[in-house]
């Protein structure tokens, strides 16, 4: 995965060089980017979070032994920041569309807010529903489904064994399914109306 | 196949899976069960919603940004190595330092202890000589090797008092220039033929000189075999003027055998400045006050002066006390006269002179391994106790360090 050109940057930016360690991740940035931004769902929390991943990975460079790939390494790096900052906001309070589900099922919730869910319709809706899930399904639905990668990388990235990545699927999947049929009614319909 | 069976596996929806979609029992239960129909469905739609979903755009500016924020980082980690080679170079000047500063006490303790020594062997030596010379009993005829040794202490004590004399006459010139307050005191230590005598001498010539001897002891050893006292010796302080101090002490010189001498001169210049300005104030307020009390109308009024008045004329005393104890020292310097007796009684026949020496010997080698061992013991005090509070630190930063590396 390292080519000789690479291995070049990769000797300068380990001596703190950063532009050579910006040259190294340019090829990443919008992977990373958006990887960031489907984890955190914000653009602007995103820019800010990715920027921080590849600086603390800059920063910690030297401990790149180069026994997985670089941008396994990379996107570790990535999705643990995303998952503290997301963590983080949770603990302080922001609200998220994950509140919105947790009054609905709390039957606290009142319509004006049900309205605004239901009326998000197809991607967005979809996005909105990954958003909502738990960090350790959230990561999984991100990376295989969003990002289309494989088990292994997946388990590379995570440090996850392969069994989990796949249960953690099956499971996000299956809380995604269900967040959906109770917020779209109309999908529902939809449904019933192609069988 | 029941709903719970179709869900689990529906969910599972994953390329791997492929064989449980395409199993018979699936397709017909989808088929017959619109509710698993529609999970399917649905999972299928999100699964391709999300593979589909594009993917955003890099924010503007988002590459130069990051690779500015790379660069600072960088410079910063650059800067963060900096100060740590100037700490560990801080570290190496400092350890340089101490090390300077060892080797100086170092310095200072041997060639201390190396004058200590040369002293006690001038010491040991004109001992040696006197009591030689007591032993020839005022022969002249006695053996070369004994004159030599004894002329040779004699050049050697000339040569020492030539240069307490020059020290004193620099001394004397720089408490003459400008009135400045010096309390100079002399130490000497003579060895005498007469006790009695010489301290006679002493006396009689302290008091031609209008000075006065300020203390007086004497004392003499107690022979149990002859049941006599033998050996006298005492301590005198003289009082001299200073003008007359280095006469004094050339006086003294010429009473015996100079076995150690020293003056020391103290500048008293400034604080003996300070007390009589603090005096003239104290004075002026007396002043005021004097006529305050004669002006004063009422009662209560000259109860109030008269209780500061009292207070400064108390404040006024205790100056002048001092005053008079600063000039009494700096116009009568003291000299502190040490004489021993040469033991003659107990010089007898040549056939113990060799114990003697012998005796004296042993007990100056005694001596010498105790002062030894205690330049050992401080020397040790010196360089390794700074030494261990400096690397113990050193130790602990490191320690520190490493502990939140990990």
């Amino acid at each position: 995965m390292i080519s000789s050109v690479n291995s070049g940057l990769i000797k300068k930016a380990r001596r703190g060089d950063g532009r050579a360690f910006s040259m190294l991740i340019e090829n990443h940035e919008r992977f990373v980017f958006n990887v960031v931004y489907r984890i955190t769902g914000n653009a602007e929390d995103a820019r800010d979070v990715s920027q921080e991943a590849f600086i603390k990975a800059f920063k910690s460079f030297e401990s790149y032994d180069e026994s997985s790939a670089f941008s396994t390494w990379l996107y570790r790096i990535a999705v643990n920041t995303a998952i503290d900052y997301v963590r983080k906001r949770k603990k302080e309070n922001i609200i998220s569309f994950e509140d919105y589900i947790v009054d609905e099922k709390n039957e606290k919730s009142d319509s004006g807010v049900e309205e605004k869910v239901i009326s998000k319709e197809g991607v967005k809706n979809i996005i909105e529903a990954v958003n909502a899930l738990d960090d350790e399904f959230k990561t999984i639905i991100v990376l295989r489904d969003m990002e289309g990668m494989e088990y292994k990388e997946i388990s590379d990235i995570t440090g996850l064994p392969m069994g989990t990545v796949k249960s953690r699927l099956s499971r996000g999947r299956g809380k995604l399914r269900q967040m959906l049929e109770k917020f779209n009614p109309k999908n529902e319909t939809e449904g019933r109306g192609r069988a | 196949m029941k709903c719970e069976e179709a869900l689990k596996i529906i969910d599972t929806y994953v390329n791997e899976c492929i064989d449980a979609y395409d199993s018979e029992d699936f397709q017909k239960h989808i088929e017959s069960c619109e509710s698993c129909r529609r999970a399917y469905n649905e999972i299928k739609r999100i699964t391709n919603e999300l593979n589909n979903t594009e993917y955003m755009p890099l924010p503007e500016n988002f590459h130069s940004e990051l690779t500015d924020k790379l660069i600072k980082s960088g410079k910063k980690r650059k800067r963060s190595a900096l100060v740590k080679y100037s700490a560990v170079a801080a570290c190496a000047v400092l350890i340089f330092m101490t090390g300077a500063y060892m080797k100086n006490l170092y310095y200072m303790a041997s060639s201390g202890s190396s004058a200590q020594s040369a002293d006690s062997a001038s010491a040991t030596e004109s001992a040696n000589s006197n009591m030689l010379r007591s032993a020839s009993g005022g022969m002249p005829q006695a053996s070369a090797g004994v004159y030599s040794e004894s002329d040779a202490a004699g050049i050697y004590n000339g040569a020492e008092t030539g240069a307490a004399e020059m020290q004193s006459n620099v001394l004397d010139e720089a408490a003459k220039s400008v009135s400045r307050k010096i309390i100079k005191r002399g130490y000497i230590s003579i060895d005498v033929e007469n006790f009695d005598e010489t301290s006679g001498l002493l006396k009689s010539y302290t008091e031609q000189n209008s000075g006065y001897i300020e203390q007086s002891d004497q004392y003499a050893d107690y022979d149990s075999q002859t049941n006599s006292y033998r050996s006298k010796r005492g301590n005198m302080i003289v009082r001299i003027e200073s003008s007359k101090f280095s006469d004094t002490m050339a006086y003294i010189e010429t009473l015996g055998t100079v076995t150690s001498r020293s003056e020391t001169a103290e500048d008293i210049t400034g604080s003996y400045v300070d007390t009589q300005s603090r005096l003239e104030v104290k004075e002026q307020e007396k002043q005021r006050l004097m006529e305050l009390l004669e002006d004063a109308g009422n009662m209560s009024d000259i109860i109030t002066i008269e209780g500061r008045l009292t207070e400064v004329i108390s404040d006024i005393e205790s100056y002048q006390a001092q005053i008079n104890a600063y000039d009494d020292v700096v116009d009568y310097s003291a000299i502190s006269v040490s004489i021993r007796e040469n033991d003659d009684s107990s010089i007898v026949p040549s056939k113990t002179k060799f114990a003697d020496k012998a005796a004296y010997n042993f007990k100056s080698s005694v001596k010498m391994f105790f002062s030894g061992f205690e330049g050992i013991v401080l020397m040790v005090i010196k360089f390794w106790v700074p030494a261990a509070v400096i690397l113990a630190i050193a130790a602990v930063v490191v320690f520190v360090k490493i502990k939140r590396k990990k």
